[in-house]
Parts: structure tokens; sequence; C-alpha cells
């Protein structure tokens, strides 16, 4: 793939993992009250389990569709969709309120999540069927 | 309350966001090394900084919606990333650079939390 069209791939698929992570919290909102951190905590968990899991699929055909598509769903879509930012603001927000045992339980938890999420789309991906044990 | 022309802000800005946090990772691995993943390093930390200033200046009454929108939901938002952060970090410790997936996460994670802060407090942010 040309350079152009990496990077046009990852900004159309960035926009669109922007787009949708608006729409969660939009929709989310009503419903978390003061858990304003919890849709944050949930995207990047979904982001997570799903960069590992297309990534270790579309590693297993270099020369298949989900191979194409890596920079548009990966660096793209999932770099979009969740944010490390926001995250960070929020740990500070949570501090800057007086939670301090919440912000570092936020940070925690993100940490913990993210990585367990990680592994476990990296897990699933080669478990589904037709998948081998190759590693991305 | 959705908005068509928030959401469209959002996109476009993320659209931006992520084609300079690619740019970054692929300077970063150019330039620096792949000790570890500077430019994404790099555009976490940018990133954490500057919503830290945005919160603060949006407390205050100094920005727009739709600047909001665009800036810190969609460039913001998508210069800064958890999945590769995630997937790069397992990817280190798998390669058995346990020190090295343990020094990026936790100096991702301590580090934009100070910047957010940081920029937070720039912008004159009040702490309590």
């Amino acid at each position: 793939m040309s350079k152009l069209r990496f990077y046009l791939a990852v900004a159309a698929g960035s926009g669109l993992g922007a787009g949708a992570r608006y729409l969660v919290a939009l929709a989310a909102a009503g419903v978390v009250g003061s858990a304003f951190w919890l849709p944050t905590l949930a995207i990047n968990f979904a982001g997570a389990a799903l960069i590992t899991g297309y990534s270790t699929r579309a590693a297993q055909d270099p020369d298949g569709r989900l191979a194409r598509w890596h920079g548009f769903w990966t660096t793209g879509f999932c770099g979009g969709f969740t944010t490390f930012s926001l995250f960070s603001v929020e740990a500070v927000m949570l501090w800057q309120r007086g939670q301090p045992v919440l912000a570092v339980g936020y940070i925690a938890l993100s940490v913990i999540g993210w990585m367990v999420a990680a592994r476990f789309g990296q897990r699933l991906a080669t478990l589904m069927p037709g998948a081998s044990e190759k590693k991305p | 309350m959705f908005s068509p022309v928030t959401l469209a802000g959002v996109v476009a800005g993320g659209a931006l966001g992520g084609a300079l946090r690619a740019y970054a990772t692929r300077a970063g691995a150019r330039h620096l090394g792949a000790q570890l993943p500077w430019g994404t390093l790099a555009a976490n930390y940018l990133a954490a900084l500057a919503l830290g200033a945005l919160t603060a200046a949006a407390a205050l009454n100094h920005t727009s919606g739709l600047l909001l929108a665009f800036v810190a939901t969609g460039a913001l938002g998508g210069l800064s990333t958890v999945s590769s952060l995630a997937q790069q970090t397992l990817g280190l410790w798998q390669e058995a650079r346990q020190a090295a997936a343990a020094v990026y996460l936790g100096l991702s994670v301590s580090g934009g939390a100070a910047l957010a802060a940081l920029g937070y407090w720039l912008a004159g942010g009040v702490a309590g």
C-alpha cells in the first residue's frame, strides 16, 4: 500500500472511530450518572480487544482482505475510538474533585483492563474457527 | 443532545488526529528507534497536555461547543490511543522484553496524568 493510501485509510478509520466514541458517550451520558468515566473505560477495553484480535487474524493471511484493511481498522478505527487523553484528564478530574482513591482506582482498573482485553482479543482470534495458532 | 454538526466536527477532528498519530508513529520509529514506541508515547503525551488545558478553558467558558467537538473529542481523542498502547505493551511483553513493557506502560500512564494536570493548571483550572 502506498504511503498516501495508508494515511487516507487511517484518517478515515480514525474519524469513524472518533464518531463512534462520541455516539457511545452521548448514549451513555444519561445512564452512568456520576460515573462519567465509565463510557471511556468500556470504549478503551473494547478497542484494546479489537486491535489485537484483528491484527492476529490479519497476520494469519498476509494477502487477505483483513490484511488489506489493517490500517483502516487498527491504527485508524481502534486508535480513533479509544482515547488516552480523555482517560488521563478524567483521572485528574476525579483527583481534583476530592476523590483521590477513585482516581487511583480508575487508573489501576484501566491499565489492568487494557492488558487483559488485549490478551483476550489475541486469544479469541486464535481460538476462532479457521484460525491458526500463528502469532502476529 | 445529538447534533449532526457536532458529529461531523468529531469525525473530521478524529481523521486529522489519527493521521497525525500515524505520522508520529512512523517518524518515531525512523528517528528514535524501536527501543520503545516513541511516536505513540509522544502523541499520547501531547494529547493529554492539550486536553487538560482545553478542559480548564472549557470550564471557564473560553471555548465554543463546536471547537471542543473538533479539537477535544475529535483531534485529541484521535491523536491519543489506548488500543495501540495496549497492543504495543503486550507485544513487548511477548517478545520477552518485560522490563520495556513495564517501563512503556508506566511512563505512558504516569506521564499522561502528570501532563493532563499540568495542562489543566496552566490554562487556569482551579484545584479543589
